[in-house]
């Protein structure tokens, strides 16, 4: 089944600059319809209010981490199943290991470029 | 008459003094420019400074972006192979954009291990029972490199001095 490209995604990252940034690359690569939120308790709130196709967010944020968010997503039977992605620049062997095991999808070390993205991008939701 | 020789105990103790006047001066080198290198916090003066820099970096990040969008709106409905070039080289842009986040995120990192080794060695230097030396405030020098300047005195109010004479 071909990938909506008109899908909800939540970017996640308390830094405005990050959010753009992706918000800008996903666009670039044909998703448009795209929503922020700064850390994880307002991305959490955003997730209970209407059905999203992916999650992309940073692991660094106050006060509700990515980690966090992560799991509470995964434990959560309504919306345990989203993609979720971590883009963060948390890049030490038992950081991936720990989101691994709290069930991401796929994980992106900070500085990255639109090639990287699109590659998680479609191991995660399929070609586009 | 010759000087006793040091004990073991005396010579760690002088190191641990060192080391703990090494990292007042790293701080006045470092952050203190902007303050005069007057300050009874100066670690709470570093971590303004580093909140500056940070801020400007991120202004500085959504201006080049917004430049990139506008150069991306203009382009679109050109076509063909110049518009491909054009979209290729605002994407080259975004991505650039992504050393605002990883250099705070490392500033901030740094601050909080310089604050954790002065912290510790202080705490070392505690156990011999004497109090921290103390390092004279060093004089603020002119330094390009020194990052943007803290709301001590705003570029108005520079100035307004040169205006005002004298």
């Amino acid at each position: 089944m071909p990938v909506d490209k008109g899908m909800s995604i939540l970017v996640v990252d308390d830094y405005n600059t990050m959010r753009r940034i992706i918000r800008n690359l996903l666009k670039q690569l044909g998703f448009e319809n795209v929503e922020e939120a700064a850390d994880g308790t307002e991305a959490f709130k955003k997730l209970q209010e209407k059905p999203f196709g992916l999650v992309i967010s940073d692991w660094n944020m106050e006060p509700m981490t990515g980690i966090d968010l992560l799991k509470l997503v995964r434990a959560d039977p309504k919306i345990g199943n989203i993609p979720f992605i971590m883009v963060t620049a948390e890049s030490k062997t038992e950081n991936v290991i720990v989101a691994k095991q709290a069930g991401v999808s796929n994980y992106i070390v900070k500085p990255f470029n639109a090639e990287t993205l699109k590659g998680k991008l479609t191991a995660v939701i399929g070609e586009f | 008459m010759t000087t006793p020789p040091q004990t073991n105990t005396e010579h760690l103790h002088q190191e641990i003094e060192r080391l703990v006047k090494d990292i007042e001066h790293a701080k006045q080198e470092i952050f203190s420019i902007a303050t005069d290198g007057k300050s009874d916090n100066a670690l709470g003066d570093a971590s303004l400074h580093l909140d500056e820099v940070i801020k400007a970096t991120e202004a500085a990040t959504n201006s080049i972006m917004d430049a990139a969008d506008a150069i991306q709106e203009a382009a679109s409905g050109i076509g063909g192979d110049k518009e491909a070039a054009i979209v290729d080289a605002t994407t080259r842009i975004y991505e650039a954009c992504n050393f605002q986040d990883i250099s705070g995120q490392r500033l901030n990192k740094v601050i909080k291990l310089l604050a954790h080794i002065e912290e510790r060695v202080i705490a070392l230097n505690g156990l011999f029972g004497k109090p921290a030396p103390v390092v004279a405030a060093k004089a603020a020098e002119p330094d390009l490199l020194a990052g943007p300047a803290l709301k001590t005195t705003s570029q108005d109010d520079i100035d307004a001095l040169f205006a005002g004479g004298n």
